[in-house]
């Protein structure tokens, strides 16, 4: 499930744009897929600013850790409070209760260099090969 | 790698595949997590058939696995199960294991999968002076596992009411699907539990498979490693190559209880004297932890003084506690019940409890 109106990373986060230089990031349902049950995220404070590809935090399953990273640069806004208590919600709607972290972007131009929906689809479909 | 007789079942359901133990496995159908509550509330079925299997025949087959196994295999009447560990002269370990007692003159022994050729190399080596036969019949040995509350009705259905007086650690012959199988009262995840053994003949393939869509279509899910792994941890039951192995030893695993030093002789006896006189250094603990990262094998654990004192054997979030539990060898003087630690996990410490093992009530008997 890749939904079109998303950017996507290659290392499988989304990206969606809420509003004034605002976007929301989480990680694709081919990601959770992978990790399998995610029982621990991990996520940064409120008002620390993430260079574009630096970690954010992790998520833990009960297989594998895996770094979350960032798609963009900027400073976190907010956080998903709900997944301290409920990270299996990564794994039951990615795209939407399992958000992670909201950006206030620095510099809006990097999202151009982010994959489309199609272009993610084809990554994911190379990879899964 | 090797791959089971149901590997053709597991393809077709979507399992996910690993390596272990030589073995191509499932580690999971759906949800490791949903897989660990089908076992822990109704009931779940599990691919073993990687274990090993050794036959043990002769005249002198008691005497023999007396000499070889830390527990007391004379107290053994036909159709009992017993746990018990094989130690080199040094007290470590060589495998844990189950034995089953057949008849005066006939043991099968279950081994773990990676150490099966090991335990075969080894008996072997002690077996020279003993009128005994030793075969590994892993190859032709299929054993598949039901756990879970619901075990028992299903395997009444299945093999009919005479199943239902089969105590813990015991086992009898039955049918399932029209096969002849032997069943026992064991397992690896602290529920009620079967072990079911189908010995091949002349290999008709389809029949594991049979036998466990059998049990499938009465209600069970099938459950893979990952799930197993949970359920295991929480009982606190060792994992040979994570909790255990030839450089650590019995005593301090806390498995003395399967350790008769009293037994005239045995292999290893003289060095766990030895240790058990000396006193433990370490032993293995239960520790729990406030948050749900998982401290895994290998990380450090110290005390509130920032030294070291014990290192993570296994670790895992247990969906029961809703938190993090490990294993882990801890200094004796920091390994007390309630003792607060603290665990390195990704360069941040995080508190950790040692807590009373079992982590979750044991159901092994109900």
């Amino acid at each position: 499930m890749v939904p079109k109106d998303l950017k996507y990373s290659k290392s499988h986060e989304w990206v969606k744009a809420v509003g004034n230089n605002t976007i929301v990031i989480g990680i694709t349902d081919y990601a959770q897929e992978e990790l399998g049950d995610i029982v621990f995220v991990e996520l940064p404070k409120v008002e620390r600013q993430l260079k574009q590809q630096e970690s954010f935090g992790v998520a833990e399953s009960v297989k594998a850790v895996s770094d979350l990273f960032s798609p963009v640069s900027g400073m976190v806004v907010s956080v998903n409070e709900a997944l301290g208590k409920q990270p299996e919600l990564v794994n039951k709607e990615p795209y939407t209760n399992g958000w992670m972290i909201k950006i206030a972007l620095a510099a809006p131009t990097e999202l151009s260099s982010l994959l489309s929906a199609e272009e993610y689809e084809k990554l994911i479909s190379e990879g899964s090969k | 790698m090797k791959q089971t007789k149901l590997y053709h079942w597991h393809q077709q359901h979507k399992a996910r595949l690993i390596e272990f133990g030589g073995w191509l496995m499932p580690v999971q159908y759906s949800s490791i997590i949903d897989e660990y509550w089908a076992v822990r509330k109704k009931a779940g079925l599990f691919d073993i058939c990687h274990m090993g299997e050794i036959t043990v025949i002769g005249d002198q087959a008691e005497k023999f696995l007396q000499q070889v196994m830390t527990n007391d295999v004379s107290v053994m009447a036909p159709g009992d199960c017993l746990y018990s560990l094989m130690c080199y002269d040094h007290g470590g370990i060589v495998d844990d294991l189950f034995i089953n007692k057949i008849s005066r003159h006939n043991y099968l022994l279950v081994v773990n999968a990676a150490n099966t050729e090991k335990d075969y190399q080894y008996l072997m080596e002690q077996k020279s002076f003993y009128d005994v036969m030793l075969n590994d019949i892993s190859e032709s040995t299929s054993l598949i596992s039901l756990q879970g509350p619901g075990a028992r009705d299903i395997m009444v259905k299945l093999a009919g009411p005479e199943i239902a007086v089969l105590d813990y650690l015991h086992f009898a012959k039955g049918q399932v699907a029209g096969k002849p199988v032997t069943i026992s009262r064991t397992g690896y995840t602290g529920e009620l539990g079967y072990e079911i053994f189908y010995f091949a003949q002349p290999e008709p393939e389809p029949d594991t498979e049979k036998i466990w869509q059998s049990i499938i279509d009465q209600g069970a899910i099938p459950c893979g490693l990952g799930a197993r792994d949970i359920l295991r941890l929480e009982m606190k039951y060792s994992l040979y190559g994570n909790d255990i192995d030839q450089d650590t030893n019995p005593l301090k695993a806390g498995l003395d209880w399967a350790v008769k030093l009293e037994k005239d002789n045995f292999i290893g006896k003289t060095s766990l004297e030895q240790i058990k006189k000396a006193g433990l250094s370490r032993k293995l603990a239960g520790l729990t932890m406030q948050g749900r990262q998982i401290a895994r094998h290998g990380f450090h654990i110290f005390n509130q003084d920032g030294k070291i004192v014990g290192q993570v054997t296994s670790g895992t979030f247990s969906p029961t506690l809703a938190k993090s539990i490990c294993l882990g060898y801890i200094r004796l003087a920091e390994a007390a019940l309630d003792n607060k630690l603290n665990i390195e996990i990704r360069g941040e410490k995080y508190p950790a409890t040692i807590v009373k093992t079992p982590f979750v009530p044991s159901h092994v008997r109900d």
